[in-house]
């Protein structure tokens, strides 16, 4: 069932990209179909029922499914991501963009063309959010601006998904697979596709740990709990551990590898997750003993992605990136 | 008045044979320092990304400088630097080592002056990170002839304008430690872009309050003296800032902003920058987003170019050349890749004129 290292090495130097293809064929298309299938019958529920407790169940199913293709942010989905889930937003440009336009009734969300000259700050997963479960958006009726609003952003989150999945199936996929050539002429060799991935999982738990983690932990002494992702639909425990279990499946089709020191820390931070009381993280901020366990779980985010670089990189003797590990 | 023995003299404090020039190490037009497996080295680089010479280098270097005319390169330390090594290229012989004042050191760049006879360094003092250029006579055997203040904190990148005088610097504004990297004051972090001339300061710009995490450190300026300047960002990327400025003696800076999409890409760093060789573009890399960014002079978003690992960037035929960690040289031209080389080497930060 598995193919050892060495045998691995024999592969790459053959014409097959096994490991990219596994990745690619078994886990990334499949994902995005999943998420584009997801997108849709988000938007069918929002026609359907556009107030907040209609649309949530779908919401999450779509965001469950967006988790595990949001870390690849490589060609359709460098930008595209950010059209999916615009976060994070210090600035506030979410609510600001929402605000404007349910203020001046602007009839821009009433096509998708013209919804799609919006702002990422007014699309996708966040957008959605704010408007779902926020109370300062969410008590809107059946018959409000609002209401079209969360239909439009549906729609438009839907055709975006749709698109990414066959950009992905028909554009990015052969490049990665070797097939075509890639932007400028030249055609990946099986190594560079190895490598790209590779980057993008290495990445993609170092930013869960940064981003999803991190932020929200601050300092011992000022945590930021409202900086945590998703709070407003109590999701920023689950975004942690849905993406970081989908990058570690990555990685094991990757190697073709069961990667035993990987899973060791995955369990880790499953079982690190499972004594967190409040799943926005709320509760850091008072009580110093929550602010440790989600520091715990961190700790074993970093291990997941030391194991991944020591069964994987190490191996292989890639790195995920010479400048952008160390720059000046 | 160089007279003959005072030229002898010259080539020997210099250390080049004569008769030499870059053509004796294949007439590069770029040299780029690279790692290489678990040694450093500096190459030089045609228009065509193809390597002319490769030397090692005893540590991982930054930005180099290139003799204009002898087959001579400066190899800055990273910073804090202690060192400098002075480089003949077709030997890969060092033949000086340059160190600087007591309490001082190399801040990352250089450049040679007057024809090769002047090396400016920047540097920064251990104590206040306060900003300096080190003057040395290169014809006098790399002599330490003097220094200027560079009227800021922390600088990085100092380039000549085309009066042939006037020296723009990047004062990054970021206190360091003397001994490791640690950033000393980025809640007060002040940069600025200081025009010298060796008489003193003739002009200071600096960004408004509310940028004041822009560290102003890399630097391009085109041939009627646009300097534009490339920044990082020192709190959270998420604020998205403008990672470009443009300035014109005498004006208003101007801050080339990408839509926010992109902008969010960039992660808060720049890590080089250039103009196109037909000076229609102006374009800075971030390594962290894998992306560089093409601008207008005026400063108009003019579209981004995706690569892993990106940082390498210099101006190049009518376009651009740029570099990336796994090995790769391209040619930029209107946004438009061609593919040029594929060494076994991660190519360094920067790639530097000649």
């Amino acid at each position: 069932m598995m193919r050892s290292t060495a045998l691995l090495f024999a592969t790459l130097a053959g014409p097959v990209f096994a490991g990219p293809a596994d990745v690619i064929e078994q886990q990334i298309l499949p994902s995005f179909g999943a998420f584009s299938q997801a997108t849709a019958a988000l938007h069918d529920a929002a026609v359907a029922d556009c107030q907040p407790a209609a649309v949530i169940p779908a919401y999450n199913a779509a965001f469950d499914a967006w988790l595990a293709v949001g870390h690849l942010r490589i060609g359709p989905t460098e930008e595209g991501a950010l059209h999916v889930a615009f976060w994070p937003d210090d600035r506030g440009f979410t609510p600001k963009t929402l605000n404007g336009l349910i203020a001046a009734q602007d009839p821009v969300i009433d096509t998708p063309a013209t919804m799609e000259t919006l702002s990422i700050a007014a699309k996708g997963l966040f957008a959605l959010d704010m408007m779902l479960f926020d109370p300062a958006f969410n008590t809107y009726t059946a018959d409000s601006y609002s209401c079209r609003l969360v239909i439009a952003i549906t729609e438009n989150l839907a055709i975006e998904a749709a698109e990414q999945e066959a950009a992905w199936r028909s554009d990015f996929a052969p490049i990665l697979l070797g097939e075509v050539p890639n932007a400028d002429g030249r055609t990946l060799t099986e190594r560079e596709a190895f490598q790209t991935l590779y980057t993008q999982i290495v990445s993609g738990v170092e930013n869960n740990k940064i981003q999803r983690v991190d932020r929200p932990l601050g300092t011992f002494d000022r945590p930021r709990a409202r900086r945590a992702e998703a709070w407003r639909s109590e999701r920023s425990l689950q975004n942690i551990l849905v993406s970081t279990d989908a990058m570690v499946r990555e990685a094991q089709l990757l190697m073709g590898a069961d990667l035993p020191l990987t899973l060791e820390w995955q369990a880790a931070m499953h079982k690190a997750a499972a004594k967190i009381d409040d799943p926005t993280f709320a509760d850091i901020e008072a009580d110093s003993g929550a602010w440790l366990k989600l520091q715990i779980v961190g700790e074993q985010i970093d291990y997941v992605k030391s194991a991944i670089e020591v069964e994987i990189g190490s191996v292989l003797g890639i790195e995920a990136g010479f400048n952008s590990s160390d720059g000046d | 008045m160089t007279s003959r023995r005072t030229f002898l003299a010259a080539l020997i404090a210099t250390g080049a044979t004569p008769g030499l020039s870059w053509a004796s190490v294949g007439n590069p037009s770029f040299i780029a320092a690279a790692k290489q497996g678990d040694g450093y080295s500096l190459h030089g680089l045609t228009t065509e990304g193809q390597i002319t010479f490769s030397v090692p280098l005893p540590a991982r270097g930054h930005a180099g400088a290139g003799h204009p005319t002898l087959p001579i390169a400066i190899a800055f330390a990273r910073r804090p630097g202690r060192y400098a090594l002075v480089i003949d290229c077709t030997t890969g012989q060092v033949i000086r080592e340059l160190t600087p004042p007591d309490g001082t050191a190399f801040n990352g760049h250089g450049f040679y002056l007057d024809g090769g006879r002047m090396l400016i360094t920047v540097e920064q003092n251990d104590a206040d990170s306060a900003g300096k250029l080190g003057l040395w006579d290169v014809e006098a055997g790399y002599k330490r002839i003097g220094e200027v203040s560079t009227h800021g904190i922390g600088p990085h990148e100092a380039r000549l304008m085309p009066d042939g005088e006037t020296i723009v610097v990047a004062n990054g504004g970021i206190a360091t430690d003397a001994s490791d990297r640690t950033k000393l004051n980025i809640p007060d972090m002040r940069p600025n872009l200081a025009y010298l001339t060796l008489d003193g300061l003739a002009e200071l710009v600096e960004l408004e309050e509310d940028l004041h995490f822009n560290s102003i450190r890399h630097l391009a300026v085109n041939r009627d003296g646009l300097v534009a300047f490339a920044m990082q960002w020192e709190d959270d990327p998420s604020y998205a800032p403008p990672l470009l400025g443009l300035h014109r003696r005498g004006t208003d800076p101007i801050l080339a902003e990408a839509p926010l999409e992109d902008e969010i890409l960039m992660q808060g760093y720049a890590g080089s920058i250039a103009f196109a060789g037909d000076e229609t573009e102006v374009a800075i890399t971030s390594p962290y987003g894998g992306r560089m960014h093409r601008f207008s002079p005026d400063g108009a978003f003019l579209g981004s170019v995706t690569r892993a690992d990106i940082c390498g960037l210099a101006t190049c035929g009518t376009g651009f050349l740029a570099s990336d960690g796994f090995g790769k040289v391209v040619a930029i031209t209107g946004g438009r890749e061609r593919h040029l080389a594929d060494h076994s080497v991660s190519w360094d930060n920067h790639i530097v004129a000649l």
